[in-house]
């Protein structure tokens, strides 16, 4: 009997080679706990500036910059810049594939949650 | 996790962060006040309508420095934020409920001027019998009836502005300005303070929400400064700027 270890899962009899696990289907730029929280305030609201979602976020202003940025390249927020006098102001909203990403993967959590036991 | 849950959360800390900044309790307060000051204008000679009339431009002035101060001070402090659309439906619901709690307020105040109607008249001497008034029953429940029709409509209109809006201390305010005219009814007849006691309850009620609002606004002072988008190069690990 050779006995062989999956390199990807760890496992020892390769059974579940085929099941990948359901935290692999992910989306990994949503689940990180900056960036869905953002994400959760920004689909309750139409837009918001910078300096409202750092405050319901507490994030400094780099790491939110930071945050925003990955989203806006992933395409699921729109930045809409301009000048306040000569002051920058950048209004932050939710694009249509950002809302669907997000509704997937809360809908992909509730499924892995309703299916732990207990 | 509650997923649901957690937006409802996000919902209602979005909501709370816009419009809880005490600004709106002072310009209520200001409101409950002028029951408390017409009621003694009006016996100094200016008449019940020009009294009331001069409360007019007090409101208008107070609304001004209140729209002034929530752009001036708390924007910058709070950010701007446009609402999705479940907080512009839950306002224009709460304004629809309130339009007819109101108009029915109104309607009925209109109607019983000068004819009390029956079971409220029964509930009034009740009532006054229950607080221990014996004095001129007819007159007495004749203000009671007043009274109580003043509070259930306040006491209303407040619990559904708490409801919709989420500020559990509309539902206090509502109780306070219900029974306000009953005690101030009840000051008038055993203690005899002037003008139904109005200047008293509604006084003191005024005074409770305005000071609820300078708290809720120091606090808010307090705890944000005036930001402004940008960050400095300590700050972003990646060199790249906000905006």
């Amino acid at each position: 009997m050779v006995d062989v270890q999956d390199e990807r899962t760890g496992s020892r009899d390769g059974a579940d080679r085929t099941e990948p696990h359901p935290l692999s289907n992910i989306d990994q730029l949503i689940h990180a706990p900056a960036r869905l929280m953002l994400l959760t305030y920004l689909y309750v609201v139409e837009s918001a500036d910078f300096v409202f979602l750092k405050r319901m976020t507490g994030l400094s202003w780099g790491n939110l910059s930071t945050h925003l940025s990955k989203l806006e390249e992933a395409g699921y927020v729109a930045l809409d810049k301009e000048f306040r006098g000569k002051k920058p102001h950048t209004m932050v909203s939710l694009t249509e594939h950002g809302r669907t990403a997000f509704s997937e993967y809360r809908s992909r959590m509730q499924e892995i949650l309703d299916g732990l036991p207990g | 996790m509650g997923e649901d849950l957690e937006i409802r959360q996000a919902e209602r800390k979005v909501f709370s962060s816009v419009f809880d900044d005490g600004l709106w309790d002072m310009l209520v307060g200001s409101v409950v006040l002028m029951f408390a000051v017409i009621p003694p204008l009006s016996r100094l000679g200016l008449g019940d309508f020009w009294s009331s009339a001069m409360m007019v431009p007090v409101f208008a002035i107070t609304y001004l420095i209140v729209r002034v101060v929530r752009k001036r001070v708390v924007a910058p402090r709070i950010g701007l934020v446009k609402l999705g659309q479940t907080h512009r439906s839950r306002l224009m619901r709460f304004n629809v409920v309130m339009m007819v709690v109101l108009t029915v307020g109104l309607i009925l105040g209109l109607i019983s001027a000068g004819n009390i109607d029956r079971p409220l008249l029964s509930l009034a001497r009740q009532v006054l019998a229950l607080l221990g008034v014996n004095s001129d029953l007819s007159m007495d429940a004749r203000g009671m009836v007043y009274s109580l029709r003043f509070g259930m409509t306040v006491l209303i209109a407040f619990s559904v502005a708490a409801f919709f809006l989420g500020f559990r201390r509309l539902y206090i305010y509502g109780v306070m300005l219900a029974v306000s005219p009953l005690v101030g009814e009840w000051l008038y007849r055993n203690a005899g303070v002037p003008h139904h006691g109005f200047p008293v309850t509604f006084g003191i009620s005024a005074a409770v929400i305005i000071a609820a609002g300078l708290i809720t606004f120091a606090r808010l002072m307090r705890e944000t400064s005036i930001a402004s988008e940008g960050l400095s190069a300590q700050e972003a690990p990646d060199g790249r700027r906000a905006g």
